[in-house]
């Protein structure tokens, strides 16, 4: 059974700078309660993904603490990070492909995550994730020759596979049709109702964020 | 292993291509040991034996009672240490002496009288028969003429210099037979050759009124015995006695040279102790000096080796880094990918360095193999026949050598990676260049033409390191004005809505990719020109020596046969080639000591134009006005076309008999001749920048056969015809000397060997210039044909397409050409004056003005390059561009 750890963001500000300096996070905070999860909502370029990248430790704040559990994020070396998204973090990213190695199978991609989680805990089954997303037809061809759809799925199960205690997604159902989105959701609600994973999305899409216990609205980098 | 299986096939191209990349930088790291050993032993032997057999052999002498004690004294001194490749001592004995016939009046000749182990073997017995019983003698054709003796003919022999103290003076000697040598440069006379079947008149300096020297007489070592006690009966030593060993030049090895010269001078020491206050032991030889001057030249080989190769490994390591920079560039993604899916360290590792580590460990085996194919291609082309390529401790070294710097380079790229954060694994757009990049980018230009100027100005042999540095200055300057160059052509084509053309342009101006590709190409071209220029400069300089050095085609070193002891050499020339162009007969004086005459040419004029290599360069005139000269009338003198350097210094003027034109000079080579000086060259056939010709006509008093010329036939050709037809009339040949051999053995020496590697090594820059570019499209294929599909799916019509991706290539490469020619220009002009062509100096002209046709096949090739690689690149990014992929090529 997954347990669900806490994700706070405290008083985080994250910039990009580019030809100019732009602010994606200003003094942001957010707090999940273990197995809670909440949907981050608000025009492109709010700074939702930022949100996300920051929670999976893809980068860190210029200032503030973020934290999952008891691990401060902003803070952990490399190493440990990278631990943390074997073992209690996945996420998925905008871009689905961006996350699987594109010359590998759906199978393929799913038992290397499998492999990486280094904690004790029974993993999901990959063919009955493969089946619940409707991919065991294109589970054994290269990822990079499945349409937006399918990876978006793939990418979904390669995030559940090793049953994290936080899940991260960004748009996760943007290029779903309305059969493979309804799986995919029935999923996240299973996931979330039954293992009590601390689930944070990303999305424009309403009835995703309706599975979820909260809606945070996200504008020019403040959470509201 | 099944995913890396995978990961390469799924970039089957570029795996291909990154293989081949590494393949040629260990190709590029082996060729030069390998080549500097294999051209090191071609060296060698080509010294050896063109030093001949008085420099190679070890002839030991003493001068001695000519007995057995003797004979023993002189063999227990060559013996006593092990002279490894030497062979058995060949025993000989010497002694210069005046022959008369008895009553003969003063018709007198001076010789030395000879006996060596074994020689009966060596000469060709015209009359009687060898000489088997002490006071038998057999005489040289020459010899026997002059004192006009027959078989049976009894002469009276004096030893020179101790007459008076040997009883019997001077001793009678019966003739038994007559002979000429079957080959005056067999290496079985090594020491005797070059002196003892001289022939001349009177003394060295053809005025004191001493017996001509004549070829030696043979005899056998009992003759010499009589001489062994003095009027005193004691022992005096009057005769030299020599051992000579010969080396097998064959058999000898660069890795024998070391264990050669210590015996060399092992046996030198030896020979010091074994001499004692009365007998001095010596030991002649030039081997060691021999070896010195093939091991100078095989490191100088080596050095010029090291530097041309060490550009090309320069080259091919900074394409594989930038090729390894791409490739970790497309695998980015997928690293970030294992990052962010908290893969253990290890397996990120491995996704991260095992596909470029499987590549080189794969390239490097077929590097290897490919060196060692390229260098037995190069030394069957180049090197002395037989010559091993062998695998030396060098080319492991550097084998060991390239693959830990491609190891290196592998972690060091694929580190930059797995140190980067994932986020940015994900960007693909590059940051435009710093200011500061922009000023170090001109001040390396700068520095790098500093560079270059400094290499021209180096010495041998870093004047072949020239190409690089200003092909490097004239990229980096060129790709900066490149995008200012064709931004008004974006803007031109924009507006005139030409979109194959804006596409190609404004991809030019924009992709940094290109820029590196356009600057390897550069350097590649500019490497290229450089050797193909040096290359033909130096097969000009080799042919155009040896063809002076030589004189005609071929030239037969001939004598009368048996049958035609009387020979005309001149009518029997004429009779074998009626037609007048493809003979010449030829007698070739030789000048005694320090003769400031030179040689002496005597030649068949008329046939002179035809059959003589005469290049007006070199030569310094007109072979019309060389001919004109030889046949004008002088009255009772002989008309002579001799060198500048002889004009200068006329001999012995008799200005009575000044004729009314031209200067005189007399004594021409011991000739004893008066001649009219009608024209004067810088040199003549056969090397001569010292030296005079005339015509047969103008030389009556030459004897052919009483004097010391050399008889020559030169000829035009090889042709087994012409050779029959002189041997049909009475000419026997005895030796060959063509042009050809000796423009391979010039060819063959250090500087020439180093020349032909930089060709070698820039045509493998060229291909390595087109491979990058194949490479960098295909690794860049998926993202490039991403865009270019996406303008397809806006209507961007196929043709279009087809023709902005070739357009686009042909500019990035065209350009790149265009740069390296002006670099190879720059370069050419820098250095062809200063690289060294041979190894040794020539008085000979040269001209260093590239032959114009290899430049010309190296533009076609390369333009043809360019166009195949467009093709294909064209082919590729068309192939991407299919809308169809789009989703593919997200990913």
């Amino acid at each position: 059974m997954t347990t669900g750890l806490e994700v706070v963001l405290r008083d985080v500000t994250h910039t990009y700078t580019t030809d100019e300096v732009v602010v994606a996070l200003d003094r942001a905070d957010l707090t999940v309660a273990p197995g809670g999860s909440v949907a981050l909502v608000g025009p492109s370029g709010s700074g939702k993904s930022t949100v996300l990248t920051l929670l999976a430790g893809l980068q860190r704040p210029d200032e503030g603490e973020v934290r999952i559990g008891d691990h401060v994020v902003s803070s952990l070396p490399q190493r440990r990070l990278h631990a943390l998204r074997a073992e209690t973090v996945a996420a998925v990213l905008q871009v689905p492909g961006a996350g699987l190695l594109p010359w590998a199978s759906a199978r393929e991609n799913l038992d290397l995550v499998r492999r990486a989680a280094r904690a004790t805990r029974e993993g999901r089954s990959p063919e009955e994730l493969l089946a619940r997303l409707g991919l065991e037809q294109v589970a054994d061809a290269p990822v990079a020759r499945l349409s937006g759809g399918e990876q978006q799925r793939v990418a979904l199960a390669t995030a559940l596979v090793h049953r994290p205690s936080v899940l991260l997604l960004d748009e996760p159902t943007s290029q779903l049709d309305a059969r493979s989105r309804g799986a995919a959701l029935a999923l996240l609600r299973e996931v979330h109702d039954e293992e009590h994973a601390t689930i944070v999305i990303a999305t424009h899409d309403r009835e995703v964020a309706g599975i979820t216990d909260d809606v945070v609205w996200v504008q020019d980098g403040r959470l509201l | 292993m099944r995913l890396l299986g995978r990961a390469l096939r799924w970039r089957a191209r570029a795996s291909v291509a990154t293989a081949l990349l590494a393949a040629v930088t260990v190709l590029a790291a082996v060729v030069g040991p390998l080549w500097t050993r294999a051209g090191s032993e071609s060296i060698l032997r080509d010294t050896l034996v063109t030093a001949g057999r008085t420099q190679d052999a070890a002839i030991f002498q003493s001068q001695e009672v000519a007995d057995q004690e003797g004979l023993d004294f002189v063999r227990a001194g060559a013996t006593t240490t092990p002279l490894p490749h030497y062979g058995p001592p060949i025993e000989g004995i010497r002694l210069l002496t005046d022959t008369q016939l008895p009553g003969g009046g003063t018709l007198r000749v001076r010789h030395p009288l000879l006996w060596r182990e074994g020689f009966c073997v060596h000469v060709l017995v015209l009359t009687g028969r060898c000489p088997s019983a002490a006071g038998e003698v057999m005489l040289h054709r020459i010899t026997a003429q002059r004192l006009k003796a027959r078989l049976g003919t009894v002469v009276h022999a004096a030893y020179q210099g101790v007459e008076d103290r040997f009883p019997g003076q001077p001793m009678q000697e019966r003739v038994v037979g007559s002979y000429v040598l079957k080959d005056a440069r067999s290496t079985y006379w090594a020491g005797d050759g070059d002196t003892a079947f001289q022939s001349g008149l009177g003394g060295t300096d053809g005025l004191t009124d001493l017996p001509d020297r004549v070829p030696a007489t043979l005899t056998v070592p009992e003759t010499f015995a009589a001489l062994s006690r003095g009027t005193d009966g004691d022992r005096i030593p009057q005769a030299t006695v020599s051992v000579t060993r010969l080396l097998d030049v064959d058999h000898v090895r660069l890795a024998d040279v070391p264990a050669l010269r210590l015996a060399v001078e092992r046996a030198g020491v030896a020979v010091v102790a074994a001499s004692t206050e009365q007998r001095a032991l010596v030991v002649f030889g030039n081997v060691v000096f021999q070896l010195d001057a093939a091991e100078a030249d095989g490191e100088e080989l080596g050095r010029a080796s090291t530097i041309v190769l060490a550009q090309l490994v320069l080259l091919a390591a900074v394409v594989l880094v930038l090729v390894l920079s791409a490739s970790g560039a497309a695998r980015a993604p997928e690293i970030a990918a294992a990052r962010l899916r908290g893969l253990r360290t290890r397996t990120v590792v491995q996704l991260a360095l095992g596909e470029p580590v499987v590549l080189v460990l794969l390239g490097t085996p077929l590097g290897a193999l490919g060196g060692l194919l390229l260098v037995q291609a190069m030394a069957a082309a180049r090197l002395r026949d037989g010559t091993p390529v062998a695998i030396g401790t060098g080319a492991v070294e550097a084998l060991a050598l390239a693959l830990v710097a491609l190891l290196a380079a592998v972690a060091l790229v694929c580190g930059r990676a797995l140190g980067t954060p994932v986020l940015l694994l994900w960007q693909r757009t590059d940051k435009p260049p710093s200011r500061f990049a922009l000023a170090a980018e001109l001040l390396a230009a700068v520095v790098l033409a500093g560079a270059g100027y400094g290499c021209t100005q180096g010495g041998s042999p870093w004047e072949l390191l020239t190409p690089v540095p200003v092909s490097l200055a004239v990229a980096l300057l060129g790709l900066r004005l490149l995008p200012l160059l064709f931004l008004p052509a974006v803007r031109r084509t924009r507006a005139r809505r030409n979109v194959a053309s804006f596409l190609a342009v404004r991809q030019l101006v924009r992709r940094r990719e290109g820029s590196w590709l356009t600057g390897l190409l550069v350097v590649a071209f500019g490497l290229a020109a450089t050797a193909t220029a040096s290359w033909s400069v130096a097969n000009g300089a080799a042919k155009t020596r040896a063809r002076a050095e030589v004189g005609a085609p071929v030239v037969y070193l001939v004598q009368p046969d048996l049958q035609h002891p009387d020979l005309d050499l001149r009518s029997a020339v004429r009779a074998a080639d009626p037609s007048g162009r493809r003979a010449m007969a030829v007698l070739e004086y030789l000048p005694f000591a320090n003769d400031p005459g030179g040689r002496l040419l005597v030649v068949d004029s008329d046939r002179l134009a035809a059959v003589t290599f005469w290049d007006e360069q070199v030569q310094g005139g007109r072979v019309a006005d060389v001919v004109a000269a030889l046949k004008s009338p002088s009255g009772s003198f002989a008309s002579a076309v001799v060198t500048a350097e002889v004009s200068r210094d006329p001999l012995s003027l008799q200005r009575s008999d000044l004729p009314p034109n031209g200067a005189v000079i007399t004594d021409v080579t011991s000739l004893r001749r008066t001649v009219v000086m009608r024209k004067v060259v810088a040199a003549l056939p056969r090397g001569l920048d010292v030296g005079s010709m005339m015509d047969f006509d103008s030389s009556p008093a030459v004897d052919n056969a009483s004097v010391a010329a050399l008889l020559e036939v030169w000829t035009t050709t090889k042709d087994p015809a012409l050779k029959s037809s002189l041997e049909h009339h009475g000419i026997q040949v005895l030796a060959r000397e063509d042009a050809s051999g000796r423009q391979a053995v010039l060819s063959r020496q250090g500087p020439g060997l180093a020349v032909l590697l930089s060709l070698v090594a820039a045509g493998l820059a060229l291909l390595l210039a087109a491979a990058s570019t194949l490479f960098s499209v295909l690794t860049s294929a998926r993202r490039r044909g991403w865009e270019l599909a996406a303008l397809a799916s806006v209507g961007v019509s196929e043709n279009v397409l087809r023709r902005s991706s070739r357009r686009e290539s042909l500019l990035l490469l065209g350009v790149g050409l265009a740069m390296g020619a002006i670099a190879g220009v720059i370069a050419c002009v820098a250095t062809l004056r200063s690289i060294p062509y041979f190894a040794d100096a020539t008085s000979v002209r040269l001209s260093l003005r590239p032959d114009p046709a290899p430049l010309a096949v190296l533009l076609v090739v390369a333009v043809g390059l360019i166009v195949v690689t467009s093709g294909l690149v064209g082919r590729a990014l068309h192939r991407a561009a299919d809308p169809a992929r789009l989703r593919e090529l997200q990913a």
